[in-house]
């Protein structure tokens, strides 16, 4: 058995390594340091340590959870497919890009705006930062059915485009019509997109967070089921003699000093 | 303040998943760094105060990579997707790797976790044997350059740009790579090789060549190479060619001073392991054979 006299008339049976201390009080001793005791403020710390390690990967487990089940979160950086570069719109010339690539009945359209204003050279117009932008969706067919929704800095990472989501309900051929308020006036820009049929494996697909974290739920699952079982397999307190607590890992894990 | 220069700064891209994984990473090994810290000589000298500050600033690093308005504008400046590439390849990855953060991250573990991991990298182990191969220098060497190069093709670029997934993947591979070829300069653990300081120098210079031939052909091109910027709205007045050509030059002249210097930084340390060596003896090299010819002693 390995003893440790820590504090004064403590003697200690290390069975981790330092710092994960398993103390343990032997027969005849006694701890006679208060707070700055170590087997006290370790203990403390240590439990401390390990509620918070269980706390984040709890959290790691649960994201993909919560962002593959969080209802419409908005695509990023402002990119996608180009679908209108610099087009005129009134005294104002508007890029549009849409994500993703190709649309399908059901999935969600995020559209992102740029206002700048009419030049003859794109690459010196300045951009419109204080417009109000107005995207309808509207479906070529007999119903002409009608979405609408602002684009907004708000919505956007990038904060110089006008950014929005619209779920597009049905496929077939739908019109995109961008209209632009501004100090300079109004405008607006259209385009046409086709939107394809449902998709279940698309479904499948898009929901990757979600199969993802049940992946990593089930290894996480599996591994305390097997921890669990080594540990039942493990010898007695009293058999731990030859384990050096204050060894390193077999491995140079320790690199270069 | 310039509504323009306002919006640019707002421009942060809080990614749940990005801010989770600094955070977890950040706290286990300052975990690990303060309890060896408390366990005194000779662990005190491995958790010393620049190993966690170069951690951490590795992690700020990544943070500014791929959250700050850096990430957010890479989108309309090639110059920025630059510099992003710039701090995930060679900034970060030297940063983490020479915190050494192996030790320090099963040291922030549980005991059980650590042993788990600890038997990860056993001399026995199969996970060590298949480590040890798939990551002989070589092959690292041709990863890195074939990930650096590929995703610079103009097709997989302007890929990366229109999908959030694909952008996402070019980064992945862009750090792991990294971490993998910074890993053999930096010898940090677990050293499944020893590495001569004279082979990490040549793996160093000779990725010189290749990021320079790449940063040259990129800031002399005569036409926009990613066709993607043409697409979307220029910033402060700079044409799309100017902005190829500045991103060029970043990736041709910072990008090869980076592997110089660390280049210059193994030289010093061979040199300085040159100096320390201990000198002979004088009754050991003023023997008669020794002075007949001396270096022929056998």
């Amino acid at each position: 058995m390995r003893l440790h006299r820590t504090c004064k008339g403590y003697r200690l049976a290390q069975s981790g390594w330092p710092g994960q201390s398993r103390h343990r009080r032997l027969p005849g001793s006694a701890c006679q340091d208060k707070w700055d005791s170590p087997c006290r403020t370790i203990s403390h710390l240590t439990r401390l340590g390990r509620k918070a390690l269980r706390h984040l990967a709890g959290l790691a487990l649960a994201l993909p959870f919560i962002l593959g089940g969080a209802p419409g979160t908005a695509q990023a950086h402002g990119g996608g497919t180009p679908q209108l570069v610099n087009a005129p719109a009134g005294p104002y010339q508007v890029s549009v890009w849409t994500q993703p690539d190709s649309i399908r009945a059901g999935q969600k359209l995020h559209i992102s705006v740029a206002v700048s204003e009419s030049s003859n050279q794109a690459e010196t117009s300045n951009l419109v930062l204080d417009a109000t932008v107005h995207v309808q969706l509207v479906h070529l067919t007999p119903t002409s059915e009608t979405l609408a929704a602002f684009a907004t800095h708000e919505n956007a990472v990038n904060k110089l485009f006008y950014e929005t989501d619209l779920d597009v309900p049905t496929e077939g051929e739908w019109q995109v019509l961008v209209e632009v308020e501004g100090p300079a006036g109004a405008g607006s820009a259209d385009f046409h997109m086709e939107a394809l049929p449902s998709s279940a494996s698309n479904t499948l697909v898009r929901r990757w967070p979600l199969w993802g974290g049940a992946g990593l739920a089930l290894l996480a699952v599996g591994w305390s089921v097997y921890a669990f079982r080594a540990r039942r397999n493990l010898p007695s307190p009293t058999t731990i003699t030859t384990l050096h607590a204050d060894r390193a890992p077999a491995a140079d894990v320790h690199g270069e000093p | 303040m310039d509504p323009l220069l306002n919006a640019l700064l707002l421009s942060w891209d809080w990614r749940v998943e990005v801010i989770v994984i600094l955070l977890l990473t950040g706290s286990v090994y300052s975990r690990g760094w303060w309890r060896l810290r408390r366990r005194g000589t000779p662990s005190h000298r491995l958790a010393t105060g620049w190993r966690l500050a170069a951690y951490l600033g590795g992690l700020a690093a990544l943070g500014l990579a791929l959250i700050s308005p850096i990430d957010v504008l890479g989108g309309q400046l090639f110059l920025m997707h630059m510099i992003q590439h710039l701090l995930l390849v060679m900034i970060a990855p030297p940063l983490l790797l020479i915190a050494n953060p192996l030790p320090f991250f099963m040291w922030g573990l549980s005991v059980r976790a650590r042993r788990a991991l600890g038997q990860l990298f056993n001399s026995g182990s199969a996970f060590r044997r298949a480590l040890r191969t798939l990551t002989a220098p070589g092959m690292v060497w041709m990863l890195f350059v074939a990930f650096f190069l590929g995703w610079h093709d103009p097709n997989a670029y302007n890929a990366a740009l229109r999908s959030d997934l694909i952008h996402d993947l070019e980064h992945v591979t862009f750090f792991g790579s990294s971490m993998l070829y910074w890993w053999q300069v930096t010898g940090a653990g677990p050293r499944l090789r020893s590495l001569s300081h004279g082979v990490r120098i040549a793996f160093l210079l000779l990725t010189v060549p290749v990021n320079a031939a790449a940063g040259i052909a990129i800031a002399f091109a005569s036409q926009p190479i990613y066709t993607y910027y043409t697409t979307v709205p220029r910033l402060l007045g700079m044409s799309v060619m100017q902005d190829q050509m500045i991103g060029g030059v970043i990736m041709w002249i910072p990008g090869s001073m980076m592997y110089l210097l660390a280049a210059l930084i193994l030289i010093s340390g061979l040199m300085r392991a040159d100096d320390n060596r201990h000198s002979l003896s004088e009754p050991v090299w003023a023997t008669d054979e020794g002075m007949v010819a001396p270096g022929w002693e056998t």
